[in-house]
């Protein structure tokens, strides 16, 4: 189907509405996936990363792309409650949350006691010694699924 | 008065062109899952775990959930555990829970975390944990993290 416009002038204005259009739309896609868009991920942060070393010989960096303890550096990097960003011990932080718990007699324990209160532990700057701000660990607040409930029970 | 014409004749497709992608990004703002892991079998139980990120405010926290991998299968008590972490742009852990059992046999648990006030706004990105037993000890599986979304 061929469009006919009545003059050059209708046609020239066509066009420039189109281009205009055009070009909002770009920077909106652009800007929408900039401030509500998923983003690919992180450099460095995927499963498997291989971590940087202190002078200490401890590794630090990022938990993001951890599956399992053996991909969690010795340091974590977080931020603390005055908003810099600093490592905690891997250590540390697992006495605080619980993860250190090995029978099921000590997840008992942790559930009843541990899991019911905030822990905090001191961040540390890269070197591991310098005390920049503390990080804390929030109460769990879990709830259990109902039998055969679907995957999004919340 | 021509002048003004065409102004409005750039102006407002462009307007257009640039607000319905916004909006878009808007309105779809909710809660956004990562993909789904498989583990096990562990002491005779598989599971699967998934991390979920909230951004529809105010509820805006990670949260994690892991199931036995068929629906319906009941998991002795303190077999399972759950955690919720919440990351920062940078991959700086925000805000984590602690990690909590259910002491009762159960069909799967889930648990939260909530954004730190001190992260301040930006795009975040959750993840969560499954302490699973193994009939000697327990092991620690991370979910895969979810994309990263502004909060």
């Amino acid at each position: 189907m061929r469009i006919v416009f009545e003059s050059r002038r209708v046609r020239r204005s066509v066009v420039i509405a189109v281009g205009a259009l055009t070009l909002g739309a770009s920077i909106g896609v652009i800007v929408s996936s900039e401030v509500g868009g998923a983003s690919t991920g992180i450099a460095g942060l995927t499963p498997g990363a291989t971590f940087p070393e202190n002078s200490d010989g401890l590794t630090y960096g990022s938990s993001l792309g951890a599956l399992d303890e053996a991909g969690v550096p010795d340091l974590i990097l977080v931020v603390a409650t005055n908003g810099k960003q600093g490592y905690v011990y891997r250590s540390a932080l697992n006495a605080a949350d619980g993860s250190d718990v090995s029978t099921l007699q000590e997840a008992s324990d942790w559930d009843e006691v541990g899991a019911t209160e905030s822990h905090t532990v001191p961040v540390f700057a890269e070197d591991g010694t310098t005390v920049i701000g503390t990080f804390t660990v929030s109460p769990a607040v879990v709830d259990p699924v109902p039998p055969g409930g679907p995957a999004n029970t919340r | 008065m021509k002048y003004r014409r065409q102004k409005w004749l750039v102006a407002l497709p462009f307007l257009i062109g640039l607000f319905i992608p916004l909006g878009i990004a808007t309105a779809s703002a909710g809660y956004y899952g990562g993909s789904e892991r498989t583990i096990g079998p562990a002491d005779g139980y598989s599971y699967t775990n998934v991390a979920y990120l909230e951004t529809t405010v105010p509820d805006e926290y990670a949260w994690t959930e892991t199931l036995p991998l068929y629906a319906g299968t009941e998991i002795p008590g303190n077999y399972l555990g759950v955690q919720a972490s919440l990351f920062e742009s940078g991959g700086a852990l925000c805000v984590q829970s602690s990690v909590d059992w259910d002491s009762s046999p159960n069909y799967g648990l889930f648990t939260n975390s909530p954004v730190g006030d001190y992260c301040g706004s930006g795009q975040y990105y959750g993840k969560g944990w499954s302490h699973i037993y193994n009939g000697t000890g327990y092991d620690v599986y991370g979910t895969y993290d979810t994309a990263g979304y502004s909060i």
